[in-house]
């Protein structure tokens, strides 16, 4: 095997706070999801489903921040977007769709379980902060300004020098990732009625538009390097500085565009479903009040 | 959860490992050295007399790393007093495979000039360049833990006055 590439490979970052801290978390769901599966077998708060989305979402963040990805990221911008695209564009709405407060309440002890909701009771001043970040109008600009923020040279230049910018850069990435995702997956706690679909739709895609508007020129850029710190790191893949700059706001475009359309098309589809249910319910309330013995099943 | 809330805390604020795999403060951009091209980073920035991690990428002319060269590293303290530390830079030492890495104790203030040497089969080359290093207090760590403090203080006051006021309103 080529010697660059089995070095790659074996540049694993062994981080004993982040990787400790993942599996607390993973060993934290656990515990509250066999709890609560084993209340209530047939629940869709304990499903095999929302358990395999939290701790895929887990494993992702692990891999953008432990394996030899991060290493690469450190000599590769291509590298680093796409590190940047695991943690906002897969580990966070991931994370989101284990619904994760639920299961996690269930991992506390009993007393602490039947105490904690009251931090969102009415007037609890946690439920009242929630229920303002959590907003659409709030969590979409704060993503885009927080995600493109970082891309400025000077303060991205900044992140690459300064492990501790570059911690920072990366918690922030994926918290406003995951309050991106927030209303489009709508997990507990649900402060008020979810979205409606066609709102989560224009939602998603309102966030595509202004990242391929950015990514397209700044990726056509082809004689100057944005990011000078790359210049000093050996070349690997056969990419140039300037070759590596455009193939990662091709791959940041291209990831962000394959995630914003496919849940953009997984929101029509359950849009459909539901307005269908709703159709035949109302159908059936018709049928019923005429008289007649509906021929739908109850439980469609 | 209380525990856990702790170890949590302890892990946020556990240093990361030796030789970052993210390189610091750049120090050398491809510098020529020999057969070779070197770049070297070192953090914690600024660089104290805690010690300084020095990352070497030893590279061709083509800018592929070179993995097999032997890398020493010399720091020398441009004034009259202080010692001369003569280490190697191994690539076991760094998290990232492709760079070679090495503690530096660098005991006294001041400016310090670093010499890295790389010996392959392309030949031997070396390069240098100067730092300053000052000197290690504790400062960071004291401002970061009371900041926290400030912080959690803060939010604690701001919960429990909107708390109370909200429970004073009658419904």
């Amino acid at each position: 095997m080529d010697p660059v590439l089995v070095a790659v490979l074996s540049s694993w970052a062994w981080r004993p706070d982040a990787g400790l801290a993942l599996v607390l978390l993973a060993v934290g769901y656990s515990v509250g999801w066999w709890r609560l599966r084993r209340r209530a077998p047939g629940g869709s708060a304990a499903s095999v489903g929302r358990a395999a989305a939290y701790l895929t979402g887990l494993l992702t963040v692990g891999v953008a921040l432990l394996s030899p990805l991060d290493s690469l990221s450190a000599m590769l911008f291509s590298a680093h977007m796409v590190q940047h695209e695991l943690l906002t564009m897969i580990a966070a709405p991931l994370l989101l769709l284990g619904n994760p407060l639920p299961v996690f309440l269930w991992a506390l002890p009993g007393s602490l379980r039947r105490r904690a909701p009251s931090a969102l009771a009415r007037a609890a001043p946690l439920r009242g902060v929630l229920a303002l970040i959590l907003r659409p109008t709030v969590t979409w600009p704060l993503y885009m300004v927080t995600v493109w923020s970082w891309h400025f040279p000077s303060l991205y230049q900044t992140a690459l020098r300064s492990e501790l910018v570059h911690d920072l850069q990366h918690v922030t990435i994926l918290t406003v990732g995951l309050l991106f995702w927030w209303p489009v997956v709508a997990p507990a706690p649900r402060l008020r009625p979810p979205a409606p679909y066609w709102s989560r739709i224009l939602y998603v895609l309102a966030a595509a538009i202004p990242h391929m508007i950015l990514v397209a020129p700044v990726a056509l850029l082809r004689d100057e390097v944005l990011y000078p710190y790359y210049l000093a790191a050996p070349r690997i893949l056969g990419l140039s500085v300037l070759r590596d700059q455009a193939s990662g706001w091709v791959l940041m475009g291209f990831i962000d565009g394959l995630v914003f359309a496919s849940t953009a098309l997984v929101l029509v589809a359950r849009m459909l479903e539901s307005e269908e249910r709703l159709a035949l319910r109302r159908e059936r309330v018709a049928l019923t009040r005429a008289g007649a013995r509906p021929h739908i099943p109850l439980s469609e | 959860v209380r525990a856990a809330l702790t170890l949590l805390g302890v892990l946020f604020l556990l240093p990361p490992p030796a030789g970052a795999v993210h390189g610091g403060v750049d120090r050398l951009s491809r510098e020529a050295a020999g057969p070779y091209l070197i770049s070297a980073w070192t953090r914690p920035e600024p660089a104290t007399t805690a010690g300084v991690v020095l990352s070497v990428a030893v590279m061709r002319p083509d800018g592929a790393p070179v993995l097999d060269a032997i890398v020493e590293v010399t720091a020398e303290p441009l004034a009259p007093s202080g010692t001369v530390v003569r280490l190697p830079a191994t690539r076991e030492a760094s998290p990232n495979r492709l760079y070679y890495a090495v503690e530096l104790p660098l005991s006294t203030v001041g400016r310090w000039r670093i010499r890295v040497a790389a010996n392959g089969a392309a030949g031997a080359g070396q390069a240098n360049f100067e730092m300053s290093v000052a000197r290690h207090d504790g400062a960071g760590i004291a401002v970061l833990v009371a900041s926290a403090a400030v912080a959690i203080a803060a939010l604690g006051w701001l919960a429990r006055t909107r708390w109370g006021s909200r429970r004073r309103t009658p419904a």
